[in-house]
């Protein structure tokens, strides 16, 4: 035996010792590092699992659909598919109808039905996966009236078997129909969402009382499609497959940007964790590094010793972490899908296989960051003279000139945000990475600036603690190497907690806000389907007392060559257009109504970087025809794009009388009741009317509202668990390392209390000033978050509301985090014996 | 016979491929379809039947499928061959009609292949259309006389069946066809009942057009050819179904030079037999027919080809002897790859014929029919 293999045998048997010594050391430092790839992992799991769940459900709905042909007034005559079809070449078209409907049995849900030609089908969605045997006889399907496939998960939750018959809801009535099969999806047989209801398009059509199509799906090349754009059919226009499905799109990119939003933060949070677990387990013993560089331990040998330790800590926290996150992404998963139910149609993806890089990335995240956090201090032990690595002062002056350092290595990061955010007008992808690095730059300036709060302080907590309290602000102050990561860490992990809930919070507000200022009518009546109201409607409703004024609107969805667009048509009531324009000048509403061009919402003037002044080209009863856009208004009810215009503008270019919708605006001094009743008899009981009153719509649109933020509710309170317990376990594992320190306090003469006081007092100064340099960083993140992200994301503006609970919240949970952590040390330094803690070194 | 392109697929199978597409997962093998017993409500061709035209050129619904079957080989100024098939196909998917409020609502479906060969070119070209019978995208009637899916069309100029206009075209090639009639029409089996098994109704109406004149235009990858040529017409219909053992089907239909013509299905087994309902006619120059049972044929395999989309494995290639006659025929296709890989796959394509009769030398064109390998 030579003796380099006794010196590393030593090495070796120093590290076990060590941690044999303390298993809660241990155990800590593999539960920091593997929560941190736990939340990283399983929110990427949640995130790619409801990526594909998306994915999924907006195949089954599209297809390879290239091209949509849409009527100018939502629906398209029989007799332009024949056309088509039949004179001009050969195209792929597919007819489709489709609508919402309710059933009997649920009625709380609604489903879509999708009217298709099987005959047609094939190539356009995964439809085709009826084979014999498996429940489903296409025959059927087209020549019993009343046939559907329905999904099969539905039909379990109705208690139905195939063959039932089951009731729809449609315009009021209640239709039968019957489930021939289910709904299969070939492309990926077992974790297909369960979808709409499939009908035949004779079904359909008989379903919902009507002789037209929704639309025609075709797959085109582009000269096809140059080719059927030419022949202008009358009442159709030729729309991209991304434009017409771009609501559906939108939707699913907003809530995966959300998604992924949160994941970035998770992986944040993961790197600040392990970072902090890993350079503390290494930092502390650099006594030991000391000594057996003095007995002659190469610093190559020593280097590898400790990062082989890292490895092997690494790998088991990595695992675990692995298997944590796999747990934490079916709950997510689960929540996930049900809010994607909630806002789209019923899906049930149970089990979506991930992307098998997730995990890789899990790999590479707790690894590197174990070996990059240990390697630092590591190379710090190897490159000093044995002397000065045994030596804490040392090592303490060195810290605090990097903290220094890091403290200029602000100024470049804060200046790549800066660059980063002003080059990505329209970039997602460079806001996230100029968010990434705001954070940086804060984490970064942390560790100086809780040196700077230690010294303010200190006065302050010497009058409230004594000398426990001076002692803890200067050994805060005196002891960065181990405090300045944990500090940080901290700190962006309760920003982001501040900085989401803050978004939510201002979102919620500009939300609530919007619809206030929009709803100005009491009470709003709609007509379902193809039919309308008319001008003797409203003459009805005006005699009724208590009836001050009322208004009326003409919805319509027009499809143009960017996408489909919503247009309003509106004859304001008494209270005005209840826009608020977020572009363009005051004088826009009245230059409205002279009919001199239209208004367009928020996300439309932002997808189509529509100016005041652009033209906007919509199709009317006269061929295409260009509005001038005079501005922009605040409009969250849709992301895709919504043209507001005087009913008579419509009237004139569209030809059509039709009105669809009615607000009604009452005295405030009238009973509702009576003169609701006397509302609900002018349209009498055969038509499909639904009365909405304001309140029920406002209502309902923040339920909406919150269900669609539930699950970044849940991911936010999720990211401060796991850095509340992660951080307690870093924090404590600080102070009972100082285990010697306190003892040295208590030989010298302080009281046990004292003791507590100085350890409680410490570790709740770590929390506070986290928990205060989260409060400028959280407020920097939402602000980030509304005027960046959501811009680019959804074309929406939102005002930055400081609302104080966000920011009591997350110091709160900073100090409690710190503060808990202090308890257990603060009691096992007294409990222990002063002799034994001295010896223990 | 019986190329019937089990349009039951249709139903059963779901969907149409997209032409030149993606293949379906269920694409299959045609007689796989067949055997599925026949629904007892359809009618039935159970006895000899009193042809009435032109009545009987249009559809009879009430039987479950039926098809118009055109085949020809043709050629330009130059002597540039072509091959072309269309074929219409009619599946009811009830044996009554429907009522339904809808346009839509419909109860038979509708098939339609065209496929184009090119033999200079070594090009074959391959496609197919689904539609119902409603909103007038499909459909047949009797005088004029017409059978269409969408733009492709059989359409009679007047009164009579003939001449007939055939119009069909993808965005890769097309024809545009007219036909004219030289010889009498063709009733196989007995009297135009031709049984496909031995139970009772287990046959189809079947009669032909064997020699048809044609003179038109093929167009190939933007090309257009002026073409003269020899056509073929086979109708059928009933509500039959392949026995459960029959394997498939090889198909002949060949015109000598000569004016004599040869029809011949072989009903093959699993295990590679010959059915004894296989069958066929050899008709002389002044239209006489002569009946040829299984008996009366030698048919031997002289070549295979073995198709690289599906890996499927065809005799392309035969030696069909007819003792009786002391006439052998060679028939060899003017392209190996004449597989359609639809909806449903079978190999159907232009083959030209050499041989003998007592010394004395044959030729001539024709198409042939493989089905279920």
């Amino acid at each position: 035996m030579n003796g380099i293999q006794v010196r590393s045998g030593l090495l070796a048997r120093s590290g076990l010792r060590f941690y044999w010594r303390r298993p809660w050391q241990l155990c800590l430092a593999v539960s920091g590092i593997a929560l941190g790839v736990a939340v990283y992992v399983g929110v990427d799991l949640a995130n790619d699992s409801a990526r594909r769940a998306f994915q999924l459900t907006s195949d089954l709905v599209t297809g390879s659909t290239t091209h949509h042909l849409m009527g100018t007034r939502g629906e398209i005559a029989d007799s332009i598919y024949r056309t088509l079809r039949m004179e001009h070449g050969p195209v792929r078209a597919a007819p489709v109808i489709e609508a919402e409907v309710r059933l009997s049995r649920l009625p709380g849900r609604v489903l879509t039905l999708m009217g298709v030609d099987p005959l047609e089908e094939s190539g356009f969605r995964g439809f085709s996966g009826f084979v014999p045997g498996r429940g489903t006889d296409l025959t059927r399907l087209i020549v019993e009236p009343g046939a559907v496939l329905a999904p099969a998960p539905l039909l379990e939750e109705m208690g139905l078997e195939l063959g039932s018959e089951f009731g729809l809801l449609i315009g009021g009535e209640t239709r039968s129909v019957r489930a021939v099969g289910t709904v299969l999806v070939t492309s990926s047989a077992d974790e297909g969402p369960t979808a709409p209801l499939i009908a035949d398009i004779a079904t359909a059509q008989e379903l919902l009382g009507r002789a037209s199509l929704s639309r025609v799906d075709l797959i085109l090349d582009e000269a096809q499609a140059e080719r059927i754009r030419a022949l202008g059919l009358p009442n159709a226009t030729l729309v991209p497959a991304e434009g017409r499905n771009a609501a559906f799109d939108e939707l699913a990119r907003a809530f995966r940007i959300n998604l992924t939003a949160l994941s970035l933060l998770a992986l944040l949070v993961g790197v600040f964790l392990i970072y902090a677990t890993m350079s503390f387990a290494v930092v502390q013993r650099r006594v030991t590094f000391g000594v057996l560089r003095a007995i002659g331990v190469s610093r190559r040998q020593l280097l590898t010793g400790v990062m082989g330790e890292a490895l092997v800590l690494g790998t088991l926290a990595t695992t675990a972490g692995i298997l944590l996150g796999q747990q934490l992404a079916e709950g997510l998963v689960d929540l996930i899908l049900r809010t994607i139910g909630d806002l789209y149609f019923e899906s049930s993806v149970s089990a979506v296989t991930p992307s098998p890089t997730i995990y890789w990335r899990g790999i590479a995240l707790g690894l590197g960051m174990t070996l990059l956090a240990a390697a630092a201090p590591a190379l710090d032990a190897a490159r000093s003279t044995p002397n000065s690595a045994m030596s804490r002062a040392a090592l303490e002056r060195s810290t605090r000139r990097l903290a220094l350092r890091a403290t200029w290595l602000a100024l470049p990061a804060a200046a790549v945000a800066t660059i980063l955010l002003l080059m990505s007008s329209r970039s997602l992808v460079l806001a996230f990475a100029g968010l990434f690095f705001v954070i940086a730059t804060g984490a970064l300036l942390v560790p100086v600036a809780t040196r700077l709060l230690a010294r303010l302080a200190e006065p302050l907590v010497e009058w409230g603690f004594g000398i426990s309290g001076s002692l803890a602000a200067r050994g805060m102050a005196a002891s960065l190497s181990r405090t300045g990561v944990a500090t940080a860490a901290l700190s962006v992990a309760v920003a982001t907690v501040v900085g989401i809930g803050l978004m939510i919070g201002s979102f919620r507000i500009s939300v609530e806000e919007w619809l206030t200022g929009t709803l100005t009518a009491d009470v709003y009546v709609n007509i379902d389907g193809e039919q309308f109201f008319d001008d003797s409607h409203r003459d009805a409703l005006s005699a009724i007392p208590g009836v001050r004024g009322s208004s009326q609107t003409r919805f319509v969805r027009l499809p143009t060559a960017a996408g489909e667009v919503s247009l309003r048509a509106l004859d304001p009531g008494p209270d005005g257009w209840g826009v608020r324009m977020t572009a363009g000048s005051t004088e826009a509403v009245a230059r409205m109504e002279s009919a001199e061009g239209v208004l367009v919402s928020e996300p439309l003037a932002f997808h189509r970087q529509l100016q005041p002044g652009d033209d906007l080209i919509l199709p009317t009863a006269s061929g295409e025809q260009a509005f001038t856009v005079l501005g922009a208004f605040r409009d969250y009810s849709s992301n895709g794009g919504t043209v507001l215009m005087p009913l008579s503008v419509y009237r004139s270019h569209w030809a059509d009388d039709g009105i669809n919708g009615i607000g009604v605006y009452l005295d405030d001094e009238t009973d509702r009741e009576t003169v609701l009743g006397e509302i609900r008899r002018v349209f009498g009981a055969g038509t499909p009317v639904r009365f909405r009153s304001n309140d029920f719509i406002r209502e309902r649109s923040m339920s909406i509202f919150d269900r669609t933020f539930r699950i970044t509710e849940v991911l936010r309170i999720l990211a401060g668990v796991v850095a509340f317990l992660g951080l307690a376990s870093a924090v404590m594992s600080i102070e009972l390392e100082r285990g010697r320190e306190l003892a040295v306090l208590r030989a010298l003469g302080l009281r046990p209390r004292q003791v507590r006081a100085l350890t409680l007092a410490q570790t709740g100064l770590l929390g506070l000033a986290a928990g205060l340099f989260a409060i400028p960083l959280g407020i920097v993140m939402a602000a980030l978050l509304i005027q960046v992200i959501n811009v680019r994301s959804f074309g929406w503006s939102m005002d930055l509301e400081i609302a104080s609970q966000p920011l009591a919240l997350g110091v709160v949970l900073a100090l409690s985090a710190a503060v808990l952590a202090g308890i257990y040390p603060a009691v096992r330094a007294v409990r222990t014996g002063v002799a034994g803690q001295l010896r223990e070194e | 016979m019986s190329r019937s392109i089990c349009i039951l697929l249709i139903a059963l199978g779901g969907c149409a491929a997209p032409a030149d597409g993606p293949q379906p997962a269920q694409q299959g093998n045609a007689t796989r379809f067949l055997t599925e017993p026949s629904d007892h409500e359809y009618a039935r061709a159970l006895g000899s039947r009193a042809f009435r035209f032109p009545e009987d050129h249009a559809a009879h619904d009430e039987y479950r499928n039926e098809w118009w079957y055109f085949t020809g080989n043709l050629r330009d100024a130059g002597g540039r061959h072509f091959g072309f098939e269309l074929t219409f196909f009619r599946y009811a998917m009830s044996p009554e009609p429907v009522s339904r409020e809808s346009a839509w609502g419909a109860n038979q479906a509708w098939m339609a292949h065209l496929a184009i060969t090119d033999t200079d070119g070594r090009e074959f070209m391959a496609a197919e259309r689904f539609s119902r019978q409603a909103l007038g995208l499909a459909g047949s009637q009797a005088e004029p006389f017409r059978v269409w899916l969408e733009d492709w069309a059989a359409t009679g100029d007047g009164p009579g069946f003939l001449p007939l206009h055939l119009s069909a075209g993808t965005d890769r090639a097309g024809i545009e066809l007219t036909l004219s009639g030289t010889k009498p029409m063709v009733f196989h089996g007995d009297n135009g009942l031709d049984p496909k098994g031995p139970e009772p109704g287990n046959a189809s109406y079947y009669y032909s057009l064997t020699r048809l004149e044609a003179a038109g235009t093929v167009r190939v990858a933007d090309e257009e050819f002026a073409v003269n040529g020899t056509a073929w017409m086979d109708r059928e219909w009933g509500t039959s179904a392949l026995s459960p053992n029959l394997a498939g089907w090889d198909w002949f239909a060949l015109q000598l030079t000569d004016n004599r013509e040869v029809m011949y299905y072989r009903l093959r087994t699993d295990d590679g037999e010959t059915s004894p309902f296989s069958g066929g006619s050899l008709l002389l120059a002044d239209g006489t027919r002569i009946a040829l049972s299984p008996q009366d044929v030698i048919l031997t395999p002289l070549e295979y080809w073995t198709s690289d989309t599906s890996g499927a494995r065809y005799p392309i290639a035969w030696q069909l002897g007819l003792p009786g006659q002391e006439m052998t025929l060679q028939v060899r296709p003017y392209l190996q790859e004449q597989e359609l890989n639809l909806t449903v796959r079978y190999w159907e394509g232009a083959v030209s014929v050499t041989g003998s009769q007592r010394e004395t030398a044959i030729n001539g064109d024709g198409y042939v029919e493989l089905t279920g390998y």
